[in-house]
């Protein structure tokens, strides 16, 4: 409640509703400026609180944009006609996974390369990173949390893109480029 | 039955919902149990206090108050080893008690500083535990959570890949009607939009869990190996110990300096690093409102002065975002209202996870592959976990704090399980909501009956267990009208 006592937060807490509000009234009707007007709400929101108080601001308008999507959620769940199963379409773009004997070797590969050799690739280019960043002056802590935030995020694009490769020999490479990629920061040519 | 070869997808498409399948069919249930047991501890604190109703709250505590506290605790441990460290916790708007921990236990006292009563939230322990460790040593349980965050973060991007109009249907949402559009739509929609929160959350808890992987690394790089000064970089390092006698610190002294050179903060937590010998001093963890961090680490020597901050609210970038993390992960930066709305994000995260699987097992037996007892194991991790959550409780409750929650819980989820593999057709999920339901309503009920004159935050949990329960029986009970499929 004190919030709202404050303009400044009480408008962005506004705008961030009323942003997803806007892309609601927008969504269907083709409504190009609506939809524009919705996603300016939102980033003005974002951008006012982040002002206001810093990441704080940032993380309040996320979470005040994801909780107001709710109500028009709840609206086309009680509004919208039942959905009808389509024939065979559906199904048919089903992942076609069995368990095959003759599978396991490909899974095992898999999983070998988006685990174990996808953590230890997004390892290698983390601290190829906070390696660079060492030399150029950062200090301990900055170069700490470095390393600590980029390899979960590397190594979250990287099982993304392996993932989504047509075989495990195809998965090889992206890792490799990471791994690679961390090798020449960790000893710049 | 005939079996397909198993085809490679050739658009991306195809290939990112290949991917998501898998990393859901291989994580989705641990992802789940963590999702789960996270979206619960959010108000951890909470539960903590209504798991320990009879305890009277202390309120606000004078540091004279805290000080009288710490030296009773240490009395009362004479004969004991000497604690290596001593925990006060201070009262919170979620647990208005003071707590004194020290390695051999923990107890509350009152506002005097006079112990009234042990610690013994085992079952809040017991869901705090299984989300950070999953129960297993502690290194090795927070790498396989951070692992566990990675996967759900590649399910985030590779989900957001297989579905090219996940962002066109953002508000198409069919609950009515064929059952698999239904969980198809609930699992999309809310997956869309949670997908903030859903990565902010798996790459906190992946900083997190994967951070001792790190830092170890970095230790053995520059710091000879040492993991303390390593991490001493972000969270301030501790002083050199010396085990010679001396008397308690001024922890009172401490606080008293807080609030005049820090009148905005907060203390959460006073802490006496080797308590009781030369090398001791004292750290305060105070909160920032409106910051993100989870708080900043105050110096104080056995006198009460200051000595300095670890840099956590002020210091390097690098200090206040991996600070921050923790922060953005519990949901701990808005007192009750982001704590309410961490809890409805995190079920959320809960169903979407729930579904993904339940739509795949669907998909398979639409295309004449049913797997009746993968079915049956998803619904006892979907449904049965819930219930042995509760079962536990009602353990707890029975028998005390000293029962081994974990064991039984794991225990009993693999009994589950194999009955799931081997009979699945005595897994009835139906009935296991209807239980679920039934259980919450007799749950909250129960508490309120049993332990009456409790205070409006209990009576709050009481109460949305008792809603809860009811809209789960609700849901399953209230008369429908038949689904198109069905007709």
């Amino acid at each position: 409640m004190a919030l709202l006592m404050e303009p400044q937060l009480a408008l962005g807490l506004l705008a961030s509703a009323t942003g997803v509000g806007a892309l609601r009234l927008a969504w269907g009707r083709r409504r190009l400026w609506l939809t524009a007007a919705g996603w300016a709400l939102l980033g003005g929101a974002a951008a006012l609180l982040g002002a206001a108080a810093g990441a704080w601001g940032v993380a309040v308008a996320a979470v005040v944009a994801m909780l107001a999507a709710a109500i028009p959620l709840a609206h086309s769940a009680v509004t919208l006609a039942p959905g009808r199963v389509r024939a065979a379409g559906d199904a048919a773009a089903a992942p076609g996974w069995r368990f095959r004997a003759s599978d396991f070797g490909r899974r095992l590969a898999v999983f070998a390369l988006v685990v174990p050799v996808g953590f230890a690739s997004a390892q290698l280019l983390a601290f190829g990173a906070q390696a660079a960043a060492r030399r150029a002056g950062w200090g301990d802590a900055d170069t700490l949390a470095l390393i600590l935030l980029l390899q979960p995020i590397v190594w979250t694009l990287l099982a993304a893109v392996q993932i989504t490769r047509a075989g495990p020999a195809r998965m090889i490479l992206p890792a490799l480029i990471v791994a690679l990629a961390g090798l020449l920061l960790w000893w710049p040519l | 039955m005939k079996h397909e070869p198993l085809a490679v997808p050739r658009t991306l498409v195809q290939r990112a919902l290949s991917g998501h399948g898998a990393i859901g069919l291989l994580a989705g249930a641990l992802i789940y149990i963590i999702a789960l047991s996270g979206t619960l501890i959010v108000v951890h604190e909470r539960w903590q206090r209504w798991e320990q109703p009879q305890v009277a709250d202390s309120g606000g505590i004078s540091p004279a108050a805290v000080q009288r506290a710490i030296e009773a605790v240490v009395a009362s441990e004479k004969g004991k080893p000497r604690t290596t460290h001593l925990y006060v916790h201070m009262p919170t708007e979620g647990l208005p008690r003071t707590v004194v921990t020290t390695d051999h236990g923990a107890v509350y006292v009152d506002r005097d500083g006079r112990i009234v009563a042990p610690e013994a939230h085992a079952w809040t322990e017991f869901l705090s535990n299984q989300h950070i460790y999953l129960h297993l040593p502690m290194t090795l349980g927070l790498i396989v959570v951070g692992i566990l965050g990675v996967m759900l973060a590649a399910l985030v991007i590779t989900g957001v890949a297989a579905h090219p109009r996940i962002f066109r249907d953002a508000f198409r949402l069919r609950a009515r009607g064929s059952r698999q559009i239904a969980q198809a739509d609930w699992h999309n929609r809310l997956g869309v939009w949670t997908l903030p929160f859903a990565l902010a959350l798996a790459l906190t808890g992946a900083f997190v869990g994967l951070g001792s992987v790190g830092a170890t690394l970095i230790a053995k790089a520059y710091n000879g190996g040492d993991i303390e000064r390593t991490y001493g970089a972000i969270f301030g390092a501790e002083a050199k110990p010396d085990a010679r006698p001396a008397p308690l610190p001024d922890a009172a002294a401490a606080l008293t300096t807080l609030a005049r050179r820090f009148p905005g903060v907060e203390p959460s937590y006073v802490i006496l690093h080797d308590p009781g010998t030369q090398g001791q001093h004292v750290q305060i963890i105070a909160t920032h409102p409106r910051r993100l961090i989870y708080g900043e680490n105050y110096a104080f020597d056995t006198q009460g002065r200051f000595i300095g901050n670890a840099g956590l609210s002020d210091g390097a970038v690098g200090q206040q975002v991996a600070a921050s993390t923790y922060g953005l992960h519990f949901g701990s930066y808005g007192g009750l209202a982001v704590e309410l709305a961490y809890v409805a994000l995190g079920l959320a995260l809960c169903v979407v996870t729930g579904t993904g699987m339940s739509i795949w097992l669907q998909k398979r037996r639409r295309r004449g592959a049913a797997s009746p007892r993968l079915e049956a194991a998803w619904a006892i991790t979907v449904w049965g976990v819930p219930i042995l959550y509760v079962a536990l409780l009602w353990l707890r409750a029975a028998l005390g704090a000293e029962v081994p929650l974990a064991l039984v819980f794991w225990a009993g989820l693999a009994a589950a399980m194999l009955v799931a593999l081997v009979r699945p057709g005595m897994i009835a999920p139906r009935r296991m909501r209807s239980a679920l339901g039934a259980m919450l309503v007799a749950t909250g009920a129960g508490h309120a009956l049993l332990l009456p004159g409790a205070v409006p935050g209990i009576w709050g949990i009481n109460l949305a267990l008792v809603v809860a329960g009811a809209v789960i029986l609700w849901i399953e009970h209230a008369p429908r009208r038949p689904s198109p499929s069905a007709r």
